[in-house]
């Protein structure tokens, strides 16, 4: 049952791989802002950043263990997602705010 | 054989076609996901594709686990934790997102794309200039539709 498991999870993720990067699964304006400007946004950046290190950390850990136990995150990781994760949500709430402050008064 | 070894079976040989079924149809497009990381005005969420990558990641380190140990371990606090981290920045970015539809429409209505700018003007100029040559041929139809009914109308009085 955990090969099918396994099997299914794998053959998945191989496929929205294969998609992401033949553009079957659409990923323009991922480091855009949404907010009209169409500028590159730090805060996505160090989000996908802060994502690919803290998955690639686990990954890793996982590799590791030998014990047959899930290993725990470090608190130091859940406060760099915490702090990254709430830059980008701040970042995001201001500039769509501003954006409708913007459309707001030219209508 | 016992009926629960019969039960199992049965019950990983359903799962296992179930599996390959869906991964079958997400292969031949029939299960759509291209706008799996999409937001209502088209362009790609980060905070979907970050709950994506950690989804999988820890999905798979557990099977993993299970596969390596034979048993099912127990989830720690700190994995928990971090998808809760995750799924909440999805919630709240959706949640600020939709607060603001016209923004956000507005954002994905438009394109930051020079050349793709470039050939939808082509596209329009296109368009006009085949509106223009039909309404020129209408022109000459009722013209032509006229000189007949001119021609018409001295005969009858």
């Amino acid at each position: 049952m955990h090969f099918e498991g396994l099997g299914f999870l794998y053959g998945l993720a191989a496929i929205v791989a294969y998609q992401v990067l033949t553009g079957q699964i659409n990923l323009q304006g991922i480091i855009r802002r949404k907010d009209g400007s169409g500028q590159t946004s730090p805060e996505r950046i160090q989000l996908l950043l802060a994502t690919i290190a803290a998955s690639a950390r686990y990954l890793t850990q996982v590799a590791q263990s030998q014990n047959g136990t899930m290993p725990d995150i470090d608190a130091n990781w859940l406060y760099l997602m915490g702090g990254s994760s709430s830059i980008y949500a701040l970042h995001k709430a201001w500039n769509i705010f501003k954006a409708a402050q913007q459309l707001g008064g030219k209508s | 054989m016992t009926m629960a070894q019969v039960c199992g079976f049965v019950l990983c040989l359903f799962i296992g076609l179930l599996g390959l079924t869906i991964l079958y149809l997400i292969w031949t497009g029939r299960i759509n996901l291209s706008d799996l990381l999409s937001e209502a005005n088209g362009e790609a969420s980060m905070s979907r594709f970050q709950l994506l990558i950690f989804t999988f990641v820890i999905a798979i380190s557990f099977f993993e686990i299970v596969a390596s140990s034979m048993k099912f371990p127990d989830i720690p606090n700190g994995v928990l934790t971090l998808l809760g981290i995750s799924a909440s920045t999805y919630a709240v970015g959706k949640g600020i997102s939709y607060s603001q539809p016209d923004v956000m429409m507005g954002a994905g209505g438009g394109t930051s794309d020079p050349s793709a700018a470039q050939a939808a003007a082509d596209d329009a100029k296109a368009h006009s200039d085949e509106a223009k040559a039909h309404a020129d041929d209408a022109k000459a139809h009722a013209a032509s539709a006229q000189q007949s009914a001119d021609r018409v109308k001295p005969a009858n009085s």
